[in-house]
């Protein structure tokens, strides 16, 4: 219902996004499943890819090598750029300006050659594997990441700059969409619609995995709730990103990239997978767009049994 | 006042002279009129067809993008593709549309930018001269939102509707502010002839962008909003409402409205010229006006290319509380100024 310009009423029409995923789950071995997992955000599939992954690795016992911890870091926090300036320029598209949309899907396409480069595959990946990674991250790639990070450092606030220094800009964001930190939690909010509502609510914080702890992640939260703090926490998020980034290559330690017991789907296939006892696992991470979560019950067999996976978006 | 015809150019004129020797002067006037009709078609639609190439690509040059390179060279044949294709399609009515209103809004529409030309000086060339040519090209100018409204109405669609009420909306405030800047300039040359306007600046050396700045900037922003750019697209604003009051229309009615649009731009880039920037009157001559029509319409492009769109109550608090007032003060001012010096 529309009065004038005002919104006043809607009716939301939800169920679309159910795609059966949880059924698809029970009827493939583990290492299948990985692919789906990538579509769950397949505008940001390294970190739906490295939630299935951490979640099987829980269920079996399986703890991944540091250095391939490290360089899944790197990855998962430069997906997060990526989506970021993905939401740079939808973001600008609903505003009525092309510019910026082609103006940050071309360095997002940088960052996608990148990740061909690096994982295989510019959208899906398949990169991490149970256990471990199915490639390592060579120095010469690490090298040409902090390449394109030093570039998007100089071009980004170019970029932020055309936005930011345009009154109409401001004018479009501030003071629309406010939600309170109350309704943020009420609606169950997360991720950065949620830290820039005023809650200060992060994963990376409040359950560290990978190295965020020990690479001093700083959450970045806002107060004012309306279009423009969810602009400018996106904002901060993606310069925090590119530092964890470089500091997760920082700290990526020489030595094997897969664990004893891990999977690879490299010739000759030697089905040596660590098979899941009965139990359960729970694993919870910081999407770029919100909070991730999946669920996966054992019954010992290579299948899962049940596995239910949420994603609450901002 | 009844308009008279005038042509101040001497090739015109000469032509007409011709022609009246060759058909009769009874045959000659109505022949040469639509020989002109045909002529100021033919440059409204070169206009449309170049002025939409050069815009695809300026603005795919700022977003980094090529454009049209594919159809002839440089792409210049990609408009001309595109008209082609809007001819071939089938018209579509939508359900429990008004029909008759539906295929008149178009035409209504297209019709005010060609007929705004015989009274607007393009270059020297003045087809109808009138004492109110001014006021004519004002009112001309602002039928095109009753266009828009009624082809948004007769669609029988939501987003028809919202584009075509935003687009009454904003009319009701840009117009005001157009027609204030501009009585700022009719006031200090005394005339509302705009050849004549354009003539005073000649004889006093100095354009009105100069003397009369306030007015100059507030025409420049009421123009862009009347041509409907960003940041004033918000009739179209293809992110929110599909494709604003022209949602339904497909085809060669499509096609008119492109017409439209770049005729629009065409006579207020031929009003800037000639309020403001002198028109033909100095060293440049016609070129010279050409020239500040090409410069009104790539700063209409850069525009479009940079800003983002504005919201409606924003849009309209703006004008009406900063822009409406400013141009009042204008006239004020200028009406003080012109008292002052003993003018009158």
């Amino acid at each position: 219902m529309l009065d004038a310009e005002t919104v006043v009423s809607l009716d939301p029409d939800v169920g679309y996004i159910h795609r059966g995923i949880e059924k698809l789950a029970e009827n493939r071995m583990y290492f299948k499943f990985t692919p789906i997992a990538n579509k769950l955000d397949y505008i940001a599939a390294a970190a739906w890819e490295h939630l299935y992954i951490s979640c099987v690795e829980r269920l079996i016992g399986l703890e991944p090598p540091e250095r391939a911890v490290c360089a899944r870091m790197a990855m998962v926090e430069l997906q997060r750029v990526v989506s970021h300036l993905f939401w740079l320029g939808t973001l600008s598209m609903d505003l009525g300006q092309p510019t910026i949309f082609v103006w940050a899907m071309r360095e997002r396409e940088r960052l996608l050659d990148v990740f061909e480069d690096i994982m295989g595959g510019r959208m899906t990946y398949g990169w991490m594997i149970i256990g471990g990674l199915r490639d390592d991250l060579t120095p010469g790639q690490a090298a040409r990441i902090l390449a394109e990070l030093d570039r998007l450092e100089k071009v980004l606030p170019e970029y932020l700059a055309a936005t930011e220094r345009d009154g109409l800009f401001r004018e479009r964001l501030q003071g629309v969409g406010a939600i309170s930190a109350r309704d943020a939690l009420a609606y169950g909010l997360t991720g950065p619609a949620a830290r820039a509502s005023g809650v200060p609510y992060d994963v990376r914080a409040h359950a560290p995995y990978l190295r965020y702890t020990q690479l001093g992640f700083r959450m970045v939260t806002r107060a004012a709730g309306d279009c423009w703090a969810r602009y400018e926490v996106r904002r901060d998020e993606m310069r925090e990103s590119m530092r964890l980034v470089r500091a997760a290559l920082a700290l990526m330690p020489e030595g094997p990239i897969r664990a004893q017991g891990a999977m690879t789907l490299r010739p000759p296939v030697a089905l040596s997978m660590a098979t899941p006892k009965d139990g359960e696992a729970f694993v919870r991470n910081e999407c770029p767009r919100g909070e991730g979560a999946i669920m996966l019950v054992s019954d010992g067999s290579n299948y899962p049994s049940r596995s239910s996976r949420s994603c609450a978006r901002g | 006042m009844t308009p008279r015809l005038l042509f101040l150019r001497e090739g015109a004129d000469a032509a007409y002279g011709r022609l009246a020797s060759l058909a009769g002067e009874a045959l000659a006037r109505p022949l040469f009129l639509a020989l002109l009709a045909l002529a100021l078609f033919i440059a409204v639609a070169l206009f449309a067809t170049f002025g939409g190439w050069a815009e695809r690509k300026l603005i795919a040059r700022i977003h980094s993008r090529r454009g049209p390179v594919f159809t002839g060279p440089l792409g210049l044949l990609q408009t001309v593709a595109d008209m082609l294709k809007f001819l071939r399609k089938e018209i579509i009515f939508p359900e429990g549309s008004d029909r008759r209103l539906f295929a008149l809004a178009p035409v209504l529409l297209v019709l005010p930018a060609f007929v705004a030309l015989v009274v607007v000086p393009i270059g020297s060339l003045v087809i109808a001269s009138s004492q109110y040519s001014l006021v004519i090209a004002l009112a001309l100018l602002s039928m095109g939102p009753i266009a828009m409204l009624a082809g948004a109405w007769a669609s029988n669609s939501k987003f028809s509707t919202l584009g075509g009420l935003r687009s009454a909306g904003m009319a009701m405030s840009y117009e005001a502010v157009l027609a204030l800047s501009a009585a700022g300039v009719a006031l200090s040359a005394g005339t509302l002839d705009i050849a004549q306007i354009a003539q005073r600046q000649a004889d006093m050396g100095v354009w009105f962008a100069l003397t009369q700045p306030l007015a100059f900037a507030l025409f420049l922003i009421a123009a862009v909003a009347s041509v409907e750019r960003n940041p004033f697209d918000l009739l179209e604003a293809e992110s929110e409402l599909v494709g604003g009051w022209k949602t339904e229309y497909g085809g060669v009615y499509f096609s008119l409205t492109l017409l439209a649009e770049y005729g629009k731009l065409l006579v207020t880039g031929c009003l800037f010229a000639s309020l403001f920037l002198g028109g033909w009157t100095d060293a440049g001559g016609d070129l010279g006006f050409l020239a500040k029509v090409l410069v009104w319409a790539i700063l209409m492009f850069s525009i479009r290319a940079s800003a983002v769109r504005m919201r409606m109550d924003a849009l309209l608090a703006k004008v009406w509380r900063a822009l409406v007032p400013l141009a009042l003060l204008n006239i004020v001012v200028t009406l003080g100024v012109s008292f002052a010096l003993g003018g009158g």
